[in-house]
């Protein structure tokens, strides 16, 4: 467990400029999409009175639950002790912070009144999910940071575990805060459920892990590293045990519902008639998103490598974006029972499944955000030294014998 | 009088309607039924509304004509909500849904708007306090905080604010609406403390099926409270138990 | 009726005066407060439901009326338009007319609109139809 340094990402590799450059250009993409939908208001987006979050919420909270997901690692390093992440505990904190950042200007950018941001950070509604949830966000920005200045600063070493106590904690809060979002609607019959919470926390581990392998695959090419397999074992058999945590907690609700008969409709929705959403459910939340990682984590011949891992982790994101979307847009887009047992209609789309297209504008808005928390990422690694110089076995694997 | 109203929605001349029901402080639309009285809640100019105040309507669906939108464009003439040619982004304060049953259940029509409920979710879930319930009662929202995130549309249960997706002119003086902000029924406030009826209720009794009453539900002597005491009356999803300010009769 | 505030300049903002005799504060009050107190009632209206107050930006508008050249009240977006002319010289922005009307209301209901005459009918007192 020598030997371990840490150094910026040095400038030798032209792809560290390309992908700086491209993500440039879809921030500046997105910032447009933001000016032009404050401009000419929300009608030039695909989102309307029946389906008020669209696209930019799958991504910002897609973002926001990896962000907290991403933290994981370093709190296993320092919280529960497990030498082997330790040398990626800064980089989690910083993938964390990125991500949060890059889904909170999503967010906001997606506001009727983006100018009044000043107003929502000094008028609280303590009642309200959301003023809790703001409330977390800028608190775990705090928190983490403080955390990876204990990580990095010998003289803070003290603090360490205090501070990556207190983010683990503020995380898990600040995880099901954000699934209570949808959890406390009694409005919404897809939504009103307890279990949001516990799935919100499980989503968050596995999307974040696979964003932060990413990440880290990323910055390590772009700056000629090498990660040993020992960690890239390690980090698998974490993200498959996530992957099927989040797999089972949906079959067990889909069952839930599917048990009670008031819920039979909504489930039919959802898993059989809800056309494109039955198409995402399926196709990109449980088949790419669900058993094609553990397809690939699971491996019955060779051992897990760089490679199965890269694919599982750009499979489980895939799949996030799909399960974002169909519990955001699938559950706007089934309507609002005002009278149990009737067929109801109106010229304001009352009793009908909302159809939802997301318009070019919308997903770039979105794509900034993902670009923004690259960015970051990328440019914090070549400013500070966040990233470790050497992730061979001999670095990381304690039973690692020079043969 | 009798309940039958004529279903179809002629511009029925209010005199001939009303026959000779009219008594001195109040009118009677059939025995013992008291469509509208006097209101006792007048507020002095500079007074604050209060608790002693509760503001509610109670609309019997019997008498509110098939095909009839009388209160839909009356609401959207007085506060200005105007339409810019585009369904899914126009702004609806009020509407007219026809429910249909299958078997014996009958088929409906009956007006939906913000119901005003005693607890409501938009004003737990508004993050900064915009949405909000007056203290009589009454669900608003107030412009100068609401950023727009559109929460309050996904939490309420009725369907019954709407997001101005684009810039809007000719605002009514008393009905400041603009975009990015989220907006609703008011419950005509701004007639409402003027001791005037909402327009939609004017209208209704005034043009249509007159299946509307507008009062105070807290005093006893109301018109709306002497017919809820007296019917049978239902809120649309009573099983959320948000305790509504709006009520119906003749709704399964 | 068109009138330049007497700053000595040609530099100061075009101002036009009210239609009535004087405004419900003195001009000095208003020029340093018409903020705070058009805000503070428009919060007591809105949050309380306190009508009647002195300080309403209604009030402000129907009276600080500048006719544009087809006789009808400018709105906000014309430069002449009473708050904005101060305020495009001052530079400072205002967020009240995205979405409070800058321009009176058309009085399309007045026959309506006055206290309790819908319910005169009904108590058979008169009958204006």
């Amino acid at each position: 467990m020598q030997g371990i340094g840490y150094r910026e990402i040095p400038s030798i590799h032209y792809s560290f400029f390309v992908v700086l450059g491209i993500m440039f250009a879809l921030i500046l993409a997105g910032l447009y999409a933001a000016w032009y939908m404050e401009h000419h208001g929300h009608w030039v987006t695909g989102m309307d009175n029946q389906i008020v979050w669209g696209v930019p919420h799958v991504f910002a909270i897609f973002l926001i639950l990896s962000a907290s997901g991403a933290l994981n690692i370093a709190s296993i390093a320092t919280v529960f002790g497990r030498a082997s992440f330790k040398p990626l505990s800064r980089f989690s904190a910083l993938v964390a912070i990125a991500l949060l950042i890059g889904g909170l200007s999503v967010l906001v950018l997606d506001l009727g009144r983006p100018d009044r941001l000043l107003i929502a950070m000094t008028h609280y509604n303590f009642r309200s999910v959301f003023a809790w949830n703001i409330f977390l966000y800028v608190g775990f920005l705090i928190l983490v940071g403080f955390y990876v200045w204990s990580i990095m600063d010998r003289k803070m070493e003290a603090l360490r575990i205090f501070a990556g106590a207190t983010s683990f904690l503020w995380r898990l809060v600040l995880t099901s805060a954000t699934g209570l979002i949808f959890g406390f609607l009694i409005a919404r019959e897809s939504y009103d459920s307890a279990i949001l919470a516990p799935m919100f926390i499980a989503m968050s581990l596995s999307f974040g892990l696979a964003v932060f392998y990413l990440f880290l695959q990323g910055s390590f090419f772009v700056s000629r590293r090498k990660i040993g397999n020992y960690i890239v074992v390690r980090l698998g058999k974490l993200l498959r045990i996530f992957v099927s945590v989040v797999l089972y907690i949906v079959v067990i609700s889909h069952l839930t519902n599917l048990y009670a008969s008031e819920h039979q409709d909504i489930e039919r929705f959802f898993l059989l008639s809800g056309r494109e959403i039955t198409v995402i459910f399926w196709i990109g939340q449980i088949l790419i998103g669900s058993f094609l990682p553990l397809l690939l984590l699971f491996p019955i011949d060779k051992p897990l490598d760089t490679v199965r891992m890269t694919y599982a982790s750009v499979f489980v994101v895939i799949g996030g974006i799909s399960q974002l979307y169909v519990i955001i847009i699938g559950g706007q887009a089934y309507p609002l029972i005002l009278f149990p047992g009737y067929e109801v209609s109106s010229s304001f789309f009352d009793g009908v499944i909302n159809v939802y297209t997301p318009s070019l504008i919308e997903t770039l808005l979105g794509i900034g955000g993902v670009a923004l928390a690259v960015k970051i990422v990328f440019l914090g690694s070549k400013i500070l030294p966040f990233l470790p110089t050497n992730l061979d076995d001999k670095n990381t694997d304690p039973h690692y014998e020079s043969s | 009088m009798n309940d039958n109203v004529d279903r179809k929605c002629e511009p029925c001349d209010r005199r001939t309607f009303l026959g000779g029901a009219i008594s001195a402080a109040s009118l009677t639309i059939a025995p013992g039924v008291t469509l509208f009285s006097i209101p006792s809640f007048a507020r002095k100019p500079g007074e604050r509304a209060s608790n002693v105040n509760r503001w509610g309507l109670l609309i019997d669906i019997n008498k509110c004509p098939d095909g009839c939108n009388e209160c839909v464009k009356a609401c959207h003439r007085e506060n200005g909500v105007k339409s810019h040619g585009r369904p899914e982004t126009d702004a609806k304060w009020i509407r007219k849904i026809t429910v249909s049953g299958s078997g014996r259940r009958p088929e409906f029509e009956i007006p939906v708007m913000c119901q005003h409920c005693e607890n409501p979710p938009c004003v737990d879930v508004c993050p900064t306090g915009a949405s909000m319930k007056r203290a009589d009662g009454i669900v608003l929202v107030d412009k100068h905080t609401c950023i727009g995130c559109r929460y309050c549309m996904i939490a309420c249960p009725y369907k019954a604010r709407s997001f101005v997706h684009e810039k809007t002119t000719g605002q009514r003086s008393f009905a400041p609406r603009g975009k990015g902000t989220v907006e609703s029924c008011t419950l005509c406030v701004h007639r409402v403390d003027q001791n005037r009826l909402p327009a939609c209720v004017e209208r209704c009794q005034e043009k249509a099926g007159g299946a509307m009453i507008f009062g105070d539900i807290n005093d006893k002597n109301s018109a709306i409270s002497k017919a809820l005491r007296k019917y049978p009356s239902k809120e649309i999803r009573g099983d959320l138990n948000l305790k509504l300010g709006v009520r119906y009769r003749g709704i399964p | 009726m068109m009138t330049q505030l007497a700053n000595g300049a040609d530099l100061g903002p075009e101002i036009f005066q009210g239609k009535g005799s004087e405004c419900v504060a003195e001009s000095e009050f208003m020029r340093i407060n018409h903020m705070n107190v058009l805000v503070h009632q428009g919060e007591e209206t809105l949050r309380e439901g306190i009508r009647g107050g002195n300080f309403s930006l209604k009030e402000c508008i129907s009276c600080h009326v500048v006719p544009g050249d087809d006789g009808k009240p400018v709105a906000f977006d014309s430069e002449r338009h009473f708050c904005r002319s101060c305020h495009d010289y001052a530079a400072v922005s205002i967020d009240c007319f995205t979405c409070h009307n800058s321009v009176p209301d058309v009085e399309e209901f007045t026959e309506k609109s006055q206290n309790l005459s819908i319910m005169l009918p009904f108590l058979g007192l008169t009958e204006n139809e």
